[in-house]
């Protein structure tokens, strides 16, 4: 029988929890009919999880998340990689948040190349103030379709071993990761 | 025996613009406003919008969605990730208003990857259609460049953070009936 190769789909330079093909919230984005805007209600020291998905073998150098318009009182962000079985693979380790109404860059401490398959893209903050960062506030059942996980990890940043736990954020930032040696 | 391909690969489409999932559309819509007619705002600057191509891709036509005022000259071109040229226009007059320009270039494979269309305007005057949401589109991973000629950079482009005219509407076509 006649099998055809088939065709990779290429990776994207930046895959967003929110804003790619890649990430598993874009079907909550698709669904929402807001923009998105500085929100309040994320939880300090609380880690999201969103599941995103590589198609062929790729090098990741750098976490982004988007401030919202009083973006340090996120205080310190870390933004990693974690694989289905909630070991760390990358983290930017903890950054204070600075800047408002813009995207903030950190490279990971170590790039990782991840083979194809699934994987998890976290953000944490350790702190929860007003405006603190840009997304949605979301009913919980949108993280749940998306497949997102929470953990309240008392702690920051984010954990060497993830214990995935049921989504419970009433916000969704935008936060990704990237594979760009150079600003996005 | 019936066939069944071993997957069920993304197919490219005959036309990809900016607005569709294999390109920015599912950061810049429906989340942020929709593209409105923006002038360029600098000369001789650069902005590469990334286009995934999931299967051998042939490159009949470049597009530019034009805004409400036209002036000075287009010029566009496809890059691969690393920024090589792949394949570019001639450099003309924008042309058209709140409309498609259309540019033939040499037919032109794609193998599978991320490319990016380049399009530069040698006027501040010269407008397009455009997503203003400067931050969805580094999401997204637009890049711009400030090349400060009349053409867009051959054979090398290099990639820099965008600037803050968002995301232009731009598109490429296999078909020569568009």
């Amino acid at each position: 029988m006649f099998s055809p190769p088939g065709a990779v789909m290429p990776m994207p330079m930046c895959v967003g929890a929110v804003t790619s093909l890649f990430g598993a919230w874009s079907s909550g984005y698709a669904e929402s009919a807001t923009a998105p805007a500085s929100a309040t209600g994320i939880t300090a020291n609380q880690a999201l999880y969103v599941p995103f998905v590589v198609t062929k073998p790729t090098t990741w150098t750098q976490g982004w998340w988007y401030n919202g318009s009083v973006g340090a009182n996120q205080g310190n962000v870390a933004v990693g990689i974690y694989d289905e079985s909630g070991n760390r693979l990358a983290t930017t380790g903890a950054v204070a948040a600075a800047g408002n109404s813009v995207i903030q860059q950190a490279t990971f401490a170590a790039s990782v190349l991840l083979n194809p398959g699934v994987y998890y893209m976290a953000y944490e903050p350790s702190a929860s103030g007003v405006n603190a960062t840009t997304g949605y506030s979301a009913s919980l059942p949108r993280g749940k379709f998306a497949g997102c996980y929470t953990q309240a990890v008392g702690s920051h940043p984010l954990p060497a071993t993830a214990t995935f736990a049921t989504w419970a954020s009433f916000v969704m930032p935008l936060f990704g990761i990237a594979r760009t040696s150079f600003a996005i | 025996m019936s066939f069944f391909p071993p997957s069920a690969p993304m197919r490219s489409f005959p036309v990809i613009t900016t607005a569709h999932p294999l390109s920015c559309g599912i950061a810049m819509r429906p989340g942020g406003a929709a593209a409105a007619s923006t002038a360029w705002a600098t000369a001789n600057q650069a902005r590469y919008v990334p286009f995934l191509i999931p299967d051998p891709f042939l490159v009949r036509k470049l597009l530019a969605y034009n805004g409400a005022t036209t002036g000075g000259n287009t010029d566009m071109g496809v890059y691969d990730e690393n920024g090589a040229e792949v394949v570019g226009i001639a450099a003309a007059a924008q042309s058209g208003t709140s409309a498609w320009q259309e540019f033939d270039v040499t037919d032109t494979w794609l193998v599978p990857g991320l490319y990016y269309v380049g399009l530069l305007n040698t006027t501040t005057t010269g407008t397009y259609y455009a997503y203003a949401n400067k931050e969805l589109g580094r999401m997204a991973g637009v890049f711009s460049q400030a090349v400060g000629a009349a053409t867009l950079p051959s054979p090398t482009a290099t990639f820099a953070a965008l600037d803050a005219y968002g995301v232009p509407v731009v598109g490429m076509s296999s078909r020569v009936l568009i």
